[in-house]
């Protein structure tokens, strides 16, 4: 009994403890949004309200917070659509097609390799690619490269979720007239939907939230929301109240699409694990 | 019409042989089950005959036309799988109609068989349940409707009634059996289970490693098993099979000091062979009589109808089907008593040291 309780508090210590080191400083952040800038200098715990912040933030001329919201969602949305169908339909080809499986597991070891290197790696080389074919500050840019860095965790996602429809099912659909796509689009899209759901919240967060591949390929007028908070720390000031604001905006999307997603992600993650 | 034929069929997984060189004759109406134990091609070759394997050599044609290069929605044919197939975001009158809707068929004809088929099946107020809220019985029948409403040439049968109840299984088996005699269709039903095979076939193909053992009625595959496989496959107990050596004096045949009655036109002077009786071919009694062997009882299974025994005579171990209702015998035996047997004329199989067999009944 004095076991199962002191297990149960350490237990209860562990897991409060860790939210607190993930609560605490967020919180802190999240606070010097409402404050003054001279609140949050001096280190006040408790001071007076404002929306001072939010009011440079959006609508200073100083500042173009609106347009570099509008950049993190257009650039999540193309790439996160593009990771989704490319990877939806990889994954149904690499399971349910004959591929050679030199070649499944040749493109699966490249993107798990491509998934481990450290985006830094690759960032110079874009940088100097995209410079040379003057599409350097583009979105065009910005989206294909989120789409090549966030396809191999999808594809992931996706062949589990692709992987586990019975193999009877799409040769049911076979035997019932149904060409290769046709099984694609009638019997396996429905079925991986939850998947897509899951792959599509993930996919737009890692991309809104990207700041190494944002940061060397955007320009002024294609800068992304992480971006803009990073200008906020200039060389003899740093504006702490509309960083704080602005990342408090910039988590309501994905705050959003967590808790949309959550459900399908932990499935996705476990598929395949029990029958 | 739909005589399907299969000629040179082969498979290969790699470097492995699954499918040796095969040919096939299946005539127009026929139920034919493919039956074997496990890894014996049975599955491949149906697979085979779908167009869901490929096909390493040979041709498949219906009526004489070639349909080896097919897509398996060309080929007319039908195909219920072992764990149904059923699509589980469609409902049941989605499921069964979505060949036809495929295909392009007309409303009026898709409402018309849909109906037909869900009297036939007695799934009448289940059209708009999904696949989740039916019974396994219940699927199995969704999934038989799916083939049945598009009047295939052949249907094809994965060891559709595997997943059922044995109860269920015994209905269902009489139900299939039924519909295609009403339906007139060809079918190829792919079987582990020998009763299933037994009792639904027209004739049964009887494989082992890709190779056919043997064809014919069920009746042939039991009373005339073309060699030792094919005799201990197909019964339940299994046939008796005693390992020995023949000896044959003028009229008398021995056995391993087993006396065997009948003598038979191409009876073998001598020799090591393998005895097959099945476990009814023998006569029982309580007392010695001429040519009986005394069975040293080692257990007893009464199983309502039957009562099977267990036990050894001089010759080796031996399963006897004791004779119907109300013989003496029924009562009284048990563990540790002796009973007398005599194989009766016609129920003695030889086969050679290759397993062939080499005396007929």
């Amino acid at each position: 009994m004095t076991l199962r309780l002191g297990s149960r508090i350490l237990a209860n210590t562990v897991v409060w403890g860790y939210a607190l080191v993930i609560l605490g400083p967020t919180l802190w952040v999240l606070s010097n949004a409402f404050k003054f800038k001279i609140d949050i200098i001096t280190g006040a715990t408790i001071s007076p309200f404002t929306w001072i912040n939010f009011h440079e933030l959006l609508f200073s001329r100083q500042s173009d917070f609106l347009t570099n919201l509008l950049n993190s969602a257009v650039i999540g949305i193309a790439s996160t659509a593009i990771v989704i169908v490319v990877a939806t339909m990889a994954a149904f080809t690499l399971t349910c097609l004959n591929v050679r499986p030199w070649v499944r597991w040749a493109l699966l070891g490249w993107a798990l390799l491509f998934h481990m290197l450290p985006t830094l790696t690759f960032v110079g080389s874009w940088y100097l690619m995209f410079s040379s074919v003057g599409l350097h500050g583009t979105y065009f840019a910005v989206i294909m490269t989120h789409a090549v860095h966030n396809l191999p965790m999808a594809l992931f996602l996706m062949m589990s979720f692709v992987g586990a429809l019975p193999r009877e099912l799409i040769q049911a659909a076979r035997m019932d007239g149904c060409s290769y796509g046709q099984v694609f689009w009638r019997i396996a899209f429905p079925l991986v939907r939850g998947g897509m759901i899951a792959a599509t919240a993930l996919t737009f967060i890692f991309s809104w939230s990207d700041f190494a591949i944002s940061l060397t390929l955007t320009s002024r007028d294609t800068m992304t929301v992480p971006v803009a908070i990073a200008t906020f720390a200039q060389e003899y000031d740093i504006r702490y109240g509309e960083m704080a604001a602005g990342t408090l905006l910039s988590i309501v999307p994905a705050l959003l699409l967590i808790l949309l997603g959550q459900n399908f992600i932990v499935r996705g993650l476990l598929a395949g694990a029990v029958k | 019409m739909a005589d399907v034929t299969i000629q040179g069929f082969q498979k290969f997984y790699g470097s492995v042989e699954v499918i040796p060189p095969l040919d096939l004759e299946i005539r127009t109406g026929e139920f034919v089950v493919l039956v074997g134990p496990s890894g014996s091609g049975k599955s491949t070759l149906l697979r085979m005959i779908a167009g869901l394997e490929k096909i390493d050599a040979g041709t498949v044609s219906i009526d004489g036309e070639d349909i080896t290069g097919r897509d398996p929605g060309d080929r007319d044919m039908a195909m219920v799988f072992q764990s149904y197939a059923l699509y589980p975001h469609m409902t049941v009158a989605e499921n069964m109609t979505f060949a036809l809707r495929m295909r392009g068929t007309g409303d009026a004809v898709i409402r018309e068989r849909l109906t037909e088929a869900l009297r036939m099946l007695s799934l009448e107020g289940y059209e708009n349940r999904k696949p989740a809220q039916l019974s396994g019985g219940q699927r199995q029948r969704v999934a038989m409707g799916r083939a049945i409403v598009r009047q295939p040439r052949v249907f094809l049968f994965d060891e559709p009634l595997s997943n059922l109840d044995a109860k269920l299984r015994a209905r269902t088996r009489l139900e299939l059996r039924e519909l295609h005699d009403r339906l007139g269709a060809t079918s190829i039903f792919v079987t582990h289970d020998q009763i299933e095979a037994m009792t639904m076939a027209d004739r049964i193909v009887l494989l082992d490693h890709g190779r056919i053992q043997q064809i014919g009625s069920p009746r042939e595959i039991y009373e005339e098993p073309r060699n030792r496989f094919v005799a201990s496959f197909i019964g339940s107990p299994e046939i008796n099979l005693l390992e020995g050596s023949l000896h044959v004096d003028g009229d008398t045949i021995i056995f391993n000091g087993l006396t065997l009655p009948g003598r038979k036109a191409e009876m073998p002077t001598g020799g090591e062979y393998t005895l097959g009786i099945r476990p009814e071919a023998f006569d029982v009694s309580a007392e010695p009589l001429a040519g009986t062997a005394p069975l040293a009882i080692r257990a007893v299974e009464y199983t309502g109808s039957d009562v099977f025994v267990f036990g050894t005579i001089d010759a080796g171990p031996l399963t006897v089907k004791l004779p119907a209702e109300g013989h003496s015998l029924r009562d009284g035996i048990g563990a540790g008593t002796i009973i007398h047997v005599r194989p009766r004329a016609e129920g003695w199989h030889l086969f050679d040291r290759s397993g062939q067999r080499v005396v007929k009944t």
